[in-house]
């Protein structure tokens, strides 16, 4: 045969977007965390990106956004894969405010899912990760009402995997009744680097996995883990 | 007549994990008294269940033997018919789980399912990875990929309820190529903001396929077409490519069936 019947530079592939995996971290800037508590988290949070954009699936799979609750709730980063994720600069200010926190933020998702829809995006479950040193002060608010109306459903829609994870000084039980299906994890110590390094390689593993595939996720809670219970 | 070419190829994830293909697929003539129609089964173990390699090969092995005994008559294939089926294989699924002394969910796959006839063809799915068929010169999804909300999740032969989520497709008029593919080629082969079948991906081999003299001469080329890098740099997952073009018998237009 003259012609190779099967040649691949003969053969077009479809050019679709790459499926996304939106990660979601909502984290505590209040006052308390002043001091070591913000520069380790500033830490792992660059670590995070480092290891995202080192991985050349997950640093076009992987879309990372920022709120930070203290004083007042910002969106410090919208939605963005590592490559073009700056990490932004962490200030301790203010009091917590994590109730509105969450109600923001779950609508940035919402959001950034449904421009996934629009233009044919097919993506992963989301990742919701919040990580406190306190206690909310919005409590007595709807902000919190809400927020744990819209974790409930979420998780229970599977439209999300929340985390709850509480620095040293959290109301763990407050952080409870924001989780009410996945137990709320305590960091050990100030391993902010450990638990971004955790939150990567599991991020990778997922945004590789085909249909069908389990995902085994490393025990954060295992001896040598970030966490305890 | 129809000249078929297929292969199922291990992807580079299974490989290096020493995982078999877990994809099968297979194919069957079965003449009726009006024609000769083509039978397509296609099947992709999900790579969570253990023994899914032995699913998707027993689920396109069962399917292609029950409707070979239920002696069709194309035009009359219906929604519900094609449904007991699916039916027979999941019952098939869970008497080989008993004998193998494991539970039916090791055993899951999906199944894609094509009966193509001179004038038409029944396309039926649960799970993902697509038909796309050629008509009137044009290429068309036959089914579409369900992959639920989520890229890494489809339904399985074995899920609860699977059966609820059958595509059936009845596609009238002449049709002149068909292929069937699993969700490891989905990307190359779809374009999904669009919605629509990337001709460039089918249309180079369905000429090849139509050109060849003997279509057993493209088995190598497709399997290491399959396995080129080009390929493997999209899709680490198994692949499977059925491709099937009508070919008007030459000399006397008679005798098709051979």
């Amino acid at each position: 045969m003259e012609q190779t019947p099967f040649d691949p530079s003969k053969i077009g592939f479809a050019d679709n977007p790459e499926p996304r995996c939106a990660s979601l971290l909502i984290l505590d800037v209040s006052g308390s965390m002043g001091g070591q508590p913000i520069k380790e988290l500033q830490s792992g949070l660059t670590l995070y990106r480092d290891e995202l954009a080192a991985d050349t699936l997950a640093r076009k799979r992987v879309e990372v956004a920022v709120v930070t609750f203290g004083g007042s709730v910002d969106v410090v980063q919208h939605f963005a894969t590592a490559e073009s994720l700056t990490p932004p600069a962490l200030e301790a200010k203010g009091d917590t405010p994590m109730g509105e926190a969450m109600v923001t933020s779950l609508k940035l998702l919402e959001d950034r899912k449904a421009e996934y829809r629009q233009n044919g995006i097919q993506f992963y479950r989301p990742w919701v990760f919040l990580i406190t040193d306190g206690g909310p002060t919005d409590a007595n608010t709807q902000f919190w009402t809400d927020a744990k109306e819209k974790i409930r459903q979420g998780e229970e829609q599977k439209k999300f995997s929340f985390f709850a994870v509480g620095v040293e000084g959290a109301d763990m039980d407050r952080l409870a009744e924001l989780s009410p299906s996945r137990t709320p994890l305590k960091l050990k110590g100030l391993r902010f680097r450990d638990l971004f390094q955790w939150l990567s390689n599991s991020q990778q593993s997922v945004s590789k996995s085909n249909p069908g595939e389990a995902v085994p996720l490393s025990n954060p809670v295992a001896p040598d883990g970030w966490a305890q219970v | 007549m129809w000249k078929v070419v297929l292969a199922s190829v291990t992807g580079t994830s299974h490989e290096r994990t020493g995982t078999p293909c877990q994809d099968s697929c297979d194919f069957l003539r079965l003449k009726t008294d009006e024609e000769e129609l083509l039978l397509v089964a296609v099947a992709d173990g999900a790579g969570s269940a253990i023994l899914s390699h032995v699913g998707s090969g027993e689920a396109v092995r069962q399917i292609l033997a029950v409707i070979r005994r239920a002696q069709i008559d194309f035009s009359t294939v219906t929604y519900e018919q094609a449904r007991g089926w699916m039916q027979e294989v999941l019952n098939h699924l869970v008497a080989v789980a008993e004998r193998e002394n494991t539970s039916v969910s090791q055993l899951a796959c999906t199944l894609l399912l094509g009966i193509i006839a001179k004038n038409g063809a029944v396309f039926t799915q649960i799970g993902d990875g697509g038909w796309v068929v050629e008509k009137d010169g044009e290429l068309v999804p036959g089914t579409w990929p369900q992959n639920g909300e989520y890229a890494n999740i489809t339904t399985f032969i074995t899920t609860e309820s699977a059966l609820n989520t059958m595509q059936f497709v009845r596609v009238d008029g002449k049709v002149s190529a068909v292929a069937a593919f699993t969700d490891g080629l989905q990307a190359l082969a779809l374009n999904f903001a669009a919605k629509q079948t990337h001709a460039p991906f089918f249309m180079p081999m369905f000429d090849s396929v139509r050109a060849c003299g003997d279509e057993t001469d493209l088995i190598a080329p497709l399997r290491g077409f399959l396995a080129s890098e080009s390929v493997t740099s999209r899709t680490d997952d198994d692949k499977t490519l059925v491709l099937a073009c009508w070919r008007e018998p030459e000399g006397t237009s008679h005798d098709a069936g051979q």
